[in-house]
């Protein structure tokens, strides 16, 4: 068997371990309550299809008998510091500009006002800095879906295409594995004209760029832990934080107007940062490879 | 770095098996509904917090031998003959623990969930209170971490039972002459008023917590790096 065509080989079956007992389970789900965010056990569920990744990640190479080299788990934090706090600022920088942009276009006067009236700075600074070291405090959570997507995944991609593609296909599978969950009123809620089409297409651009930054930070740190705490950090800051100091209660009271914004604001921020990241690195490749030659 | 957790994985794998054993029981038992009840009683709150304390402090246990194993001198020697040795054996101690603390945290969170969904009742408060446990048992191996690889485990244990007396001391005058009418009524009672604590919004010195203890969890792994060396004129072989 060639190479490719055994890479191909385990990225199929990496594919059909990590989608099919997830959909089941959200069929499943949603045959049961239809496909209700609201239902006692849609928590639980969002909470628990986090780890099939991993756990794709780690079964694929034993059927495989791949061994677990290469496995992305590099856990030196020396010299790689400054790719963990970007993977926490970042989402906090998406927070502070989605709260900008709530503020000016999504909310009423009355609202304004009463967030002129109530806001406590500290208790917001508190609430981000309690968001971004969940990050850190649910690692694994986010271990659990990194370890799959950039872990594996987008590394087996790399060896049959150019890493830009490699990237796009990461993300658009990533953002297909979250559609039960978007149906069900994950992110969006399901008040929005259009779902839940718009909430798909929403999701799979979302998980494309946001792919592309936490690839970057995997990349860069030669390890998926930034992109994993970046990750949860993300989900544990950016909505809840931008709910709280906007005064309202979740951001399906905003319409679809909340959700392109929240979608915008993490597609973009993460993309750009996510770009400078992997040119920045690659120009150090480059210097460090010609500064070999030379010598 | 890996090859040093590795081997604290190989070296403590009865004690962990012992530790997993203990987490995996009181996970199970978070998941088997306690009551009917649609909001979380007193009781209830009681039962799932003292189940994942039970949990915790276990691991917490488990954490505070860790450095004892390699309190040999010939040991100490090959690693600080190594290049980083120090730096790496003491971060992998450091790592090693965090990890332990976090994955039972993640199992404990998805226990919670599901518990939650099988009576109805909403966990977030729970959760938060996890998420300050873990925060409180870092902060326990920042502090009593130093005394440990400073003076062996003898000695740093004696040290770090001096320092809890003089807390408990204090606690003790505190619950003599101090005013104690926030503790009034049965354990359940003060959870609950504990509980409408986290849930206010302007309680943020409780959202400071998490950050706080991972920072000086990060100080104390720098001061140890420092103090390793010395430590070794304190072990018996």
């Amino acid at each position: 068997m060639t190479n490719k065509t055994r890479e191909i080989k385990r990225i199929v079956i990496f594919l059909l371990l990590c989608f099919i007992p997830p959909v089941v389970i959200s069929i499943i789900y949603g045959i049961n309550t239809g496909w209700s965010s609201e239902n006692k056990w849609f928590a639980a569920l969002s909470n628990s299809l986090v780890v099939f990744p991993a756990l794709a990640n780690i079964i694929t190479r034993i059927i495989t008998r791949e061994g677990f080299e290469n496995n992305s788990l590099d856990i030196r934090i020396r010299g790689k510091q400054r790719y963990y706090i970007a993977g926490l600022a970042l989402p906090v920088l998406c927070t502070l500009i989605i709260v900008l942009l709530g503020y000016c276009f999504l909310i009423s006067p009355e609202t304004r006002q009463l967030i002129k009236d109530k806001t406590d700075i500290t208790a917001v600074a508190a609430r981000i800095l309690y968001g971004s070291s969940m990050g850190l405090f649910l690692v694994f959570a986010g271990l659990g879906e990194e370890l799959g997507w950039r872990g594996y995944l987008t590394p087996k991609l790399e060896k049959l295409m150019p890493l830009f593609p490699a990237v796009m296909i990461t993300g658009l599978l990533w953002g297909i594995w979250y559609i039960p969950l978007v149906i069900s009123g994950y992110a969006f809620g399901k008040e929005y004209s259009g779902y839940p089409w718009v909430g798909i297409v929403l999701i799979i651009l979302m998980c494309v760029f946001t792919g592309i930054f936490l690839t970057a930070l995997t990349k860069a740190a030669g390890s998926v832990l930034p992109a994993a705490a970046s990750n949860i950090a993300g989900k544990s800051v950016c909505l809840s934080t931008a709910s709280y100091i906007l005064c309202i209660e979740s951001f399906e009271e905003t319409g679809a107007g909340g959700g392109f914004v929240f979608a915008g604001v993490v597609s973009v921020l993460s993309a750009s940062a996510g770009i400078f990241i992997l040119l920045k690195n690659r120009k150090k490749e480059k210097l460090s490879v010609s500064t070999k030659i030379s010598v | 770095m890996t090859g040093l957790i590795y081997k604290e994985l190989l070296t403590h794998k009865k004690q962990l098996f012992a530790v997993l054993a203990v987490v995996l029981f009181f996970t199970g038992w978070n998941i088997v509904p306690p009551l009917t009840a649609h909001d979380l009683t007193a009781q209830e709150l009681t039962l799932f917090l003292g189940l994942s304390m039970i949990s915790v402090i276990s691991v917490g246990a488990f954490e505070q031998g860790i450095f004892e194993s390699d309190e040999i001198k010939i040991w100490q020697s090959y690693i600080a003959s190594s290049p980083d040795g120090v730096r790496l054996q003491i971060a992998s101690k450091y790592i090693f623990n965090a990890a332990l603390t976090l994955a039972v945290v993640f199992l404990l969170e998805i226990s919670f969930y599901i518990s939650g969904a099988i009576n109805g009742s909403d966990v977030s408060v729970c959760n938060t209170i996890l998420i300050l446990l873990a925060s409180t048992q870092f902060i326990l191996r920042a502090v009593e971490t130093p005394f440990i690889v400073r003076f062996g485990s003898k000695m740093g244990n004696m040290y770090r039972m001096i320092l809890i007396s003089v807390l408990t001391t204090a606690a003790t005058m505190y619950g003599l002459f101090g005013d104690l009418s926030v503790f009034g009524g049965s354990f359940g009672e003060v959870l609950v008023r504990f509980m409408d604590i986290i849930r206010d919004k302007t309680s943020y010195i409780l959202w400071f917590y998490p950050v706080v203890s991972l920072v000086l969890y990060w100080i104390s792994c720098h001061i140890s790096y420092r103090f390793y060396l010395k430590g070794g004129e304190h072990y018996d072989k």
